[in-house]
């Protein structure tokens, strides 16, 4: 589709930073997650998948906003994760857990409400 | 809505007030659409006193209406059309009403399984997030309602 219009303006300020804690991968993501993120939140994810990790944790407590492409973004994540790699989410608030929770995508990530709880859990493993 | 028919988009005066939000004919794309979320939140925050839940619930709600109209409405189209977003808030029942109005069709015959997955989520989040919604598919276009009663009213669960 075309995008051609509206390039100079960019009301979603979408980040992912990466960092490597103990044996965990983990992805911070800052921003809006909408249909226009959500590409680059997959490509991010399947890019720190490839190094086979043996966790990844994506933590959205910065995210602002979270819309149904970036849950499909999540699903798919947990889809395609090797059975290597513990996968898991950090989401606490109004705009992430509870949007997850309503469409019970809880019920199949492994989800947090704080990015050391979701490390503790994978330590205990 | 004669008027605002005659002018390009983008030019169209945007006079909102505590009453009504509108946005016509913006273009059916992800940037507009992110920027109409944008100014929609901007509108609810300047005119009523919300919790964040309610408040993300009507932003996520009204995203999704606009995600499908950009995502299926003009799907099999030569070029993205437009989409026309209008809020009335009425304060004697405190109802919001968000209209999300398209002029194409949301497609069912191409590319089902691509659809499904796309849009599995984008109706029932309407539906979770919303006390009403309402979607009326004419050969004209697609209207979206998305309808909240006790609008400004403490929520027991919030």
């Amino acid at each position: 589709m075309g995008e051609q219009s509206g390039d100079s303006v960019n009301p979603t300020a979408f980040e992912v930073e990466k960092q490597q804690v103990d044996q965990a991968v983990v992805l911070t993501v800052f921003g809006e997650v909408d249909m226009l993120s959500s590409p680059k939140l997959a490509e991010a994810i399947g890019t720190a998948l490839a190094a086979k990790p043996a966790a990844l944790i994506l933590d959205l407590s910065k995210v602002d906003f979270l819309a149904s492409a970036g849950m499909t973004v999540l699903v798919t994540a947990q889809a395609e994760v090797e059975s290597s790699t513990k996968f898991a989410v950090v989401a606490n608030g109004a705009a992430t857990s509870r949007p997850i929770k309503l469409m019970g995508i809880d019920s199949v990530l492994s989800l947090y409400s704080t990015l050391d709880s979701a490390l503790s859990a994978i330590a205990d493993g | 809505m004669g008027r605002s028919d005659h002018q390009p988009h983008g030019i169209v005066a945007n006079i909102d007030d505590r009453s009504r939000f509108a946005r016509m004919r913006l273009a059916a794309d992800a940037h507009s659409a992110a920027r109409t979320r944008a100014e929609f939140g901007v509108w609810l925050e300047r005119h009523f006193d919300l919790g964040a839940e309610r408040f993300s619930d009507l932003l996520l709600a009204v995203n999704e209406a606009l995600a499908n109209a950009t995502e299926f409405a003009y799907a099999d189209a030569a070029r993205n059309g437009t989409v026309d977003v209008t809020a009335a808030y009425d304060g004697t029942s405190d109802t919001l009403a968000v209209r999300v109005n398209d002029r194409g069709r949301w497609r069912h015959s191409t590319s089902e399984q691509r659809q499904h997955q796309l849009r599995g989520r984008g109706i029932p989040l309407m539906r979770a997030l919303t006390d009403k919604v309402t979607i009326d598919r004419t050969p004209h276009g697609t209207h979206v309602t998305l309808t909240w009663t006790d609008l400004t009213r403490p929520r027991l669960n919030a």
